[in-house]
C-alpha cells in the first residue's frame, strides 16, 4: 500500500461517526489525489471517453473514470447529471455512442446486458422492480446463477433438484438477513414499497456479484429502513463485494461511502472523500446552480 | 323443447375431437401467453403449419409417422422464423406482428400460386387413411342416443386425449422446473431478468417454439378430422382458442383443458337452445332459423366479457395472482 494512500484513508476515518467507523477497514486502498478521473490503485470498473447523447444533449461525457475494487463508491450529482445513464451504459442497458467500459480488465462495451451481469456486475433499478406474480422465494431462486435446471435439456433430469435445495437454503439465509423470512411464500406483488427495496437488494446478492450497482437504494423508504439498507451496504463491502451506488442524501453518502464521485451535466466534476467533496466549490455550485436546491444534509 | 337432448349434445361436443384440438392448442398458447406473457395471436399459424406439414407429405404417400414429424417440424420452423423476427419487439408490437403473420400465412397457403402444393382454396382431402387404418374400433356408432360418436371420431378422441394427458404431464414438469420459473420471471419484468444474467430473448424463443409444438399436434388432429382447408385457420380460430384458455384460467396447467371442455359445451348448448327456441317461435319474426348460428357467437362473446370482468382468473386461476399487475 502506498504511504500517501494511508493519509487519505485516515482523513476519511476522522470524519466518520463512531458507530459507522468500520465503513473503512484498513485494507481499503484509495488514490492519493482527488482530481476528477484520477486513476485508482486497483480499478474494477473503468470508463474511457464514454459519450451518450440524446439528440444534441450529451447525457454522459466522461473522459476517464475508474471505480476502485473493494470499496463503497457513491455517485452523486444534481438531477439530470447523467448518473443513471452512466449506470445504463456500464451495465449494457443502453447503447454507448463513443468510448468503452472495462470490467475487471475485460472490455464490456458491446456485450449484452445479461452477459455483463454474468461477469459479476449486477445492477438494481431506481424504480423498484419486483417480479410481482412470483413468490418472494421464487424471486430469490430466479437470481441464482448456478441453476442448471434453467437449461431446457436439463428440465426432465434430476440434477437440478439437489441444486434447488442448496439454493433455497442460501436464499432463506439472505431473506433472514433482510427481514423477509415471514414473506417467503407470498407473491412479491403483495410486498410494501420498502420490502420490495429489500427484496431487490437480496435478489441481487443471490446472484453472488463481485460488484453491485445500486440505483438510489434508499429512494422512497422511511429513515429507519434507510439505516437498515445502509448497514446492508456496509456488510456487502465486508463480504468482499464492490459497491457503487447513486444517492441524493448526503448524510447517507457520508455514513457509508469511502469515495465520492460527483457528476454534473454528464461530466465528472469532482472526486474524493466525502469530506473533500462537501467543501468542493464546483460541487456546491453544481447543486446550487441547479433548480433542485443545495446539498441536503438531512441533519 | 327437449332440454335434456340439448344438454346431452353439449356434453358430447365438450369432449369431442374439436375440444381435443382446442385443449392441445390451448396448452401451447398457455405456455406462450399465460406463462411467458407473449401476446401471440399467430398461434393459429402453428396449428395450420402442423396440419399442412402433415397433410402435404401424407398426400404424396409418406407414412403416418413421417407426416406427423413433418407437421411438428413445420410448426417449429415457422415459429423459429416468427420468433427471431418478432420476439425482439416490444410485446404489444408482437401482438400486431403475429396477427399480420397469421393472415399472410393463410393468404399464401390459399393462393393460386401455392395451389400445386397446398391445394389452394380447395385444401387437401383424403390423406389420413394411414391414421384411420390403425383404428382398432370396428365401424359403427358407439354410445347412447344423442351421446354417441362414430368409430373415426372415437379413434381421434382416444389418440387426442392420450396426447392431452402426456402434454399436461410434460407441461407440469416444465412449468415447475427452474426453466418454467425463468419463463414466468421474463413475463413479469424482462429488465430484471436481464440484470440477473438471463438471456430473455432465448427463453422467450424456447417457450414460443415449445408452445407451437402443442399447436402442431392440434393441427395434425384437426387435419385428420376435418381435412385441410386454409380458411379454417383464420383469426377467429385464434380468438376462440384464447377464449377457451381464459375460461379455464391463464397460467394453470389444467386451465386450457378445462377451458376447451367448457367452451365446447357452451358453444353446442347455445346452438341447440337457440335452434329449438327459434323453431318454437319464441321470438316471433324477430329471429329466423339462420340466426341461431350467429346468436350463439354473440352469447359466447357475452360470456367472455362477463368472465373477464367478474372472474379474470377463469375457473382454475388464482384471483389474487390475476389481479396483481406488473407494478
Amino acid at each position: 500500500m502506498a504511504p500517501d494512500a494511508v493519509t487519505a484513508e485516515n482523513a476519511t476515518a476522522e470524519t466518520l461517526a463512531p458507530e459507522t467507523a468500520t465503513a473503512v477497514p484498513a485494507e481499503a486502498v484509495l488514490p492519493a489525489e482527488s482530481r476528477p478521473g484520477v486513476p485508482k490503485p486497483d480499478p474494477i470498473l473503468t470508463a474511457r471517453g464514454l459519450v451518450r447523447s440524446f439528440g444534441a444533449f450529451k447525457a454522459v461525457d466522461i473522459e476517464s473514470l475508474e471505480i476502485q475494487q473493494g470499496v463503497i463508491t457513491a455517485l452523486i450529482g444534481p438531477n439530470g447529471a447523467g448518473k443513471t445513464t452512466f449506470f445504463n451504459l456500464a451495465t449494457g442497458f443502453d447503447d454507448t455512442d463513443e468510448g468503452s467500459c472495462w470490467f475487471q480488465g475485460q472490455r464490456i462495451t458491446g456485450l449484452h446486458n445479461y452477459q455483463i451481469s454474468r461477469l459479476g456486475a449486477v445492477r438494481t433499478f431506481q424504480n423498484t422492480r419486483a417480479l410481482t406474480r412470483l413468490t418472494v422465494m421464487e424471486n430469490m431462486l430466479f437470481a441464482s446463477q448456478q441453476q442448471v435446471g434453467e437449461k431446457l435439456r436439463r428440465v426432465y433430469g434430476r440434477k437440478w433438484r439437489r441444486k434447488e435445495r442448496e439454493e433455497k437454503e442460501r436464499a432463506e439465509e439472505l431473506l433472514d438477513r433482510f427481514a423477509l423470512s415471514h414473506m417467503v411464500d407470498e407473491f412479491a406483488g403483495t410486498l410494501s414499497g420498502g420490502q420490495r427495496k429489500l427484496l431487490e437488494m437480496a435478489r441481487a446478492l443471490m446472484a453472488e456479484p463481485t460488484m453491485v450497482l445500486l440505483d438510489e437504494p434508499m429512494a422512497g423508504v422511511n429513515p429507519a429502513l434507510g439505516e437498515t439498507i445502509l448497514e446492508h451496504i456496509v456488510n456487502l463491502k465486508s463480504g468482499g463485494t464492490t459497491v457503487l451506488f447513486i444517492e441524493h442524501d448526503m448524510s447517507a453518502v457520508r455514513k457509508v461511502s469511502d469515495w465520492v464521485i460527483c457528476l454534473a451535466e454528464g461530466r465528472v466534476i469532482a472526486e474524493g472523500t466525502h469530506a473533500e467533496i462537501g467543501q468542493n466549490q464546483l460541487v456546491l455550485d453544481a447543486y446550487l446552480g441547479s433548480t433542485q436546491g443545495g446539498l441536503s444534509d438531512g441533519e | 323443447m327437449d332440454l335434456i337432448d340439448i344438454h346431452i349434445a353439449a356434453l358430447r361436443a365438450s369432449i369431442g375431437p374439436s375440444a381435443v384440438a382446442y385443449a392441445l392448442a390451448g396448452l401451447g398458447l398457455n405456455l406462450q401467453f399465460g406463462y411467458a406473457g407473449l401476446w401471440n395471436y399467430g398461434h393459429v399459424v402453428a396449428v395450420a403449419a402442423g396440419a399442412y406439414g402433415a397433410a402435404i407429405p401424407m398426400e404424396a404417400g409418406a407414412p403416418l409417422a413421417v407426416g406427423v414429424l413433418c407437421g411438428v417440424a413445420a410448426a417449429l420452423l415457422v415459429s423459429l422464423f416468427l420468433g427471431v423476427a418478432a420476439l425482439r419487439l416490444r410485446l404489444d408490437y408482437l401482438a400486431i406482428a403475429t396477427i399480420a403473420f397469421a393472415e399472410i400465412f393463410r393468404q399464401v397457403v390459399r393462393s393460386n400460386w401455392a395451389e400445386p402444393v397446398t391445394g389452394g382454396v380447395f385444401g387437401i382431402q383424403q390423406f389420413a387413411n394411414d391414421f384411420f387404418d390403425l383404428n382398432p374400433i370396428n365401424p359403427g356408432r358407439y354410445g347412447w342416443g344423442v351421446f354417441s360418436y362414430d368409430h373415426r371420431s372415437l379413434w381421434l378422441m382416444i389418440v387426442g386425449w392420450t396426447l392431452i394427458v402426456i402434454g399436461v404431464l410434460a407441461m407440469y414438469l416444465l412449468i415447475h422446473s427452474p426453466w418454467g420459473r425463468a419463463v414466468r420471471a421474463t413475463r413479469e419484468d424482462e429488465q430484471v431478468a436481464r440484470s440477473l444474467g438471463k438471456n430473455v430473448f432465448f427463453i422467450r424463443l424456447q417457450s414460443f417454439m415449445i408452445g407451437s409444438v402443442f399447436g402442431a399436434f392440434a393441427g395434425v388432429l384437426l387435419a385428420f378430422h376435418h381435412n385441410v382447408n386454409a380458411d379454417f385457420y383464420n383469426l377467429i380460430l385464434a380468438f376462440w382458442v384464447y377464449t377457451a384458455l381464459l375460461i379455464g384460467g391463464l397460467g394453470r396447467v389444467l386451465g386450457p383443458v378445462a377451458g376447451a371442455v367448457v367452451f365446447w359445451f357452451l358453444f353446442q348448448w347455445f346452438d341447440g337452445f337457440m335452434q329449438s327456441s327459434i323453431e318454437e317461435g319464441w321470438y316471433g319474426s324477430l329471429l329466423q332459423d339462420t340466426d341461431a348460428g350467429r346468436i350463439r357467437f354473440v352469447l359466447l362473446g357475452l360470456i367472455f366479457v362477463l368472465l373477464v370482468v367478474f372472474r379474470p382468473q377463469g375457473f382454475f386461476g388464482d384471483k389474487e395472482e390475476a389481479l396483481l399487475d406488473g407494478t
